[in-house]
């Protein structure tokens, strides 16, 4: 997979210490893979619908981390840059075609106590009409409703501006319950 | 089904919760680190030879379309001086919707398009919050839409604003177009300031024309969604018949494959099917390695597209590019001055565009910029992130 996202401003543009390993940082990056990989493979599965190839666009992300890790500028950031090059790396993979769906058979089922909310067939609509969003609302309606992340978060996220990202999100919204509602009826 | 935000949260964390928390493969970053250098190391040089002479390649055809279409579909660009020099009469306005800092709920503001100072500013009524803009030719009059507060769009109503560059004043009228309890995704006042395009999606999926004296409409219906993802930017009128509108998301089930993208109709011939009555002039194409972003602004001779695009080359370049509007080809490449083009608003033949792109260090503000060439000239003045910008 290309990683091909560098967040601007995070990373130091030089190349040659991109070979240098200075710095190493494998303990930070495994901390943070310690601490945040459960919640970045789920975003994905949630953007991707295959938890496989979640887990290799967070591998990815984490390689891409190690490998740049010597020329962050601002390590506190690391964590956005992950999310970053996590829903880069779902984009390419949306973008191939190479995300395989899972069959409806194939899906986990819902533990009894989640149905009392949501039946496994609504909560199946919903996630559908969310990857069928564009990219940018899906990635915001995910960012906002399954990370419950602030909008400035967000938009620093996607490099994108907060009135975008209020746009999208309320867009994106309009479109789910659209969908939704063609769906029902 | 009724989706509450309640149920859409639970709906994305049982999904996330699919995944075990005993899924969590080990890494082994050496491994990979290795896997990876090697890698680069066996690629490169037949990497950069592939590249030069990709980059060759790419040069000499780019070279040879420009020479022919250049004279045929968009002219040279102007001076390296920037805007002011030269290529043409730009507007002497634009305006902006801005919040905070005195602003509640908003404000309509003018600013002045050269330097960016506010000339005039008008604030809006908790109970009717301005939305988008769009702008007539005479850049002194401006329509902007008021909030839909039940359907939760744009549509309330329209207005339409007069700023006086005199007295640097902004006068308002109530068009009469009925509130729209469709929701409205976007909309574009033509140049003479005479009608009014406004593309509605939910339920139903119409362009409609209103007339801005009368409030007759001409409607034509689709399948597809008429798209203006983020506001105004969507409809965009060459004359006072050639309106422009970006038809079908990538995503968009009911949009006929192959026909999405943006279209130009003749708003002259009578309604009907929206489909039918125009013509693809850009492809939104997923195969052709990019994506247009929804905003676009066509030049007032109607030969050309400028939009901000995101196209993939091995590495994602957001990016603006202006098209032929006959053949759909790229004429010109416009990079801007930070990491990101976001938005464009206006475009002319003369090879300007004015635009709005995303920094490097952060999401807000906004920059906003007419690039000429490989010219850039900020313009500021604007507090915040601008929410909708109309020329």
């Amino acid at each position: 997979m290309n990683l091909d996202f560098d967040v601007p401003g995070l990373l130091r543009r030089n190349a040659v210490a991109d070979e240098a390993g200075a710095g190493d940082g494998a303990a930070e990056v495994s901390a943070l893979y310690a601490e945040h990989a459960l919640s970045l493979i789920r975003l994905a599965h949630i953007m991707l619908g295959n938890p496989a190839a979640a887990e290799d666009v967070v591998q990815e992300a984490y390689c891409g981390l190690y490998r740049r890790w010597s020329h962050l500028r601002d390590q506190s950031r690391a964590l956005g840059y992950l999310r970053s090059s996590v829903l880069n790396g779902c984009r390419s993979v949306l973008r191939l075609g190479t995300s395989l769906q899972l069959d409806e058979a194939q899906q986990p089922s819902v533990s009894p106590a989640d149905t009392a909310v949501l039946t496994a067939e609504s909560r199946r609509e919903i996630v559908r009409a969310v990857r069928k969003l564009p990219n940018r609302q899906r990635e915001v309606i995910v960012l906002r409703f399954f990370l419950e992340l602030p909008d400035d978060q967000i938009a620093s996220i996607l490099r994108i501006t907060q009135g975008t990202v209020r746009s999208a999100a309320h867009r994106g919204l309009i479109s789910l319950r659209q969908a939704l509602k063609e769906t029902s009826s | 089904m009724n989706l509450t935000d309640d149920l859409l949260r639970s709906a994305l964390r049982e999904t996330g919760g699919e995944i075990p928390s005993d899924r969590v493969p080990a890494l082994d970053l050496a491994t990979r680190r290795n896997e990876s250098a090697t890698s680069r190391r066996v690629s490169r040089p037949r990497t950069r030879w592939l590249t030069a002479a990709a980059a060759a390649v790419a040069v000499v055809a780019v070279i040879a379309v420009s020479a022919v279409l250049a004279g045929r579909d968009f002219g040279r660009p102007g001076s390296s001086d920037g805007p002011a020099a030269g290529i043409g009469p730009l507007p002497r306005y634009f305006a902006d919707l801005e919040t905070g800092r005195g602003c509640r709920p908003n404000c309509l503001v003018i600013h002045d398009a050269r330097t960016g100072a506010v000339l005039a500013t008008a604030t809006a009524s908790s109970r009717q919050p301005y939305g988008p803009i769009s702008t007539a030719a005479n850049d002194t009059t401006f329509v902007v839409a008021t909030a839909n507060l039940t359907a939760g769009g744009w549509g309330g109503g329209f207005l339409l604003a007069r700023f006086d560059s005199v007295r640097h004043t902004i006068t308002f009228r109530k068009l009469p177009i009925p509130p729209l309890s469709d929701v409205v995704y976007g909309f574009a006042v033509s140049p003479d300031g005479r009608e009014l395009a406004v593309a509605v999606n939910d339920p139903v999926r119409q362009l409609r024309l209103y007339s801005v004296a009368t409030g007759a409409v001409k409607v034509w219906t689709t399948t597809g969604i008429v798209d203006s993802e983020y506001g105004q930017e969507g409809l965009s009128w060459a004359n006072d018949s050639l309106l422009a509108f970006d038809w079908g998301r990538p995503h968009d089930d009911r949009a006929e494959a192959g026909q999405q993208g943006i279209r130009l109709l003749d708003t002259s011939a009578p309604p009907g099917d929206l489909l039918a009555a125009s013509r693809l002039a850009v492809s939104q194409d997923q195969a052709s390695g990019y994506v247009l972003q929804g905003r676009f602004a066509m030049t007032n001779n109607g030969t050309a597209i400028a939009s901000a695009v995101e196209r993939w080359q091995g590495a994602v370049n957001s990016q603006y590019e202006v098209f032929s509007a006959r053949t759909g080809r790229v004429i010109r490449t416009f990079l801007p001055s930070t990491q990101r083009g976001e938005s464009l608003w206006w475009a002319n033949s003369a090879g300007t565009l004015f635009v709005g792109s995303v920094p490097a260090s952060g999401p807000d503000p906004t920059p906003l910029e007419w690039i000429s060439g490989s010219a850039h000239t900020p313009v500021r003045g604007l507090q915040g992130g601008p929410l909708f910008v109309a020329f």
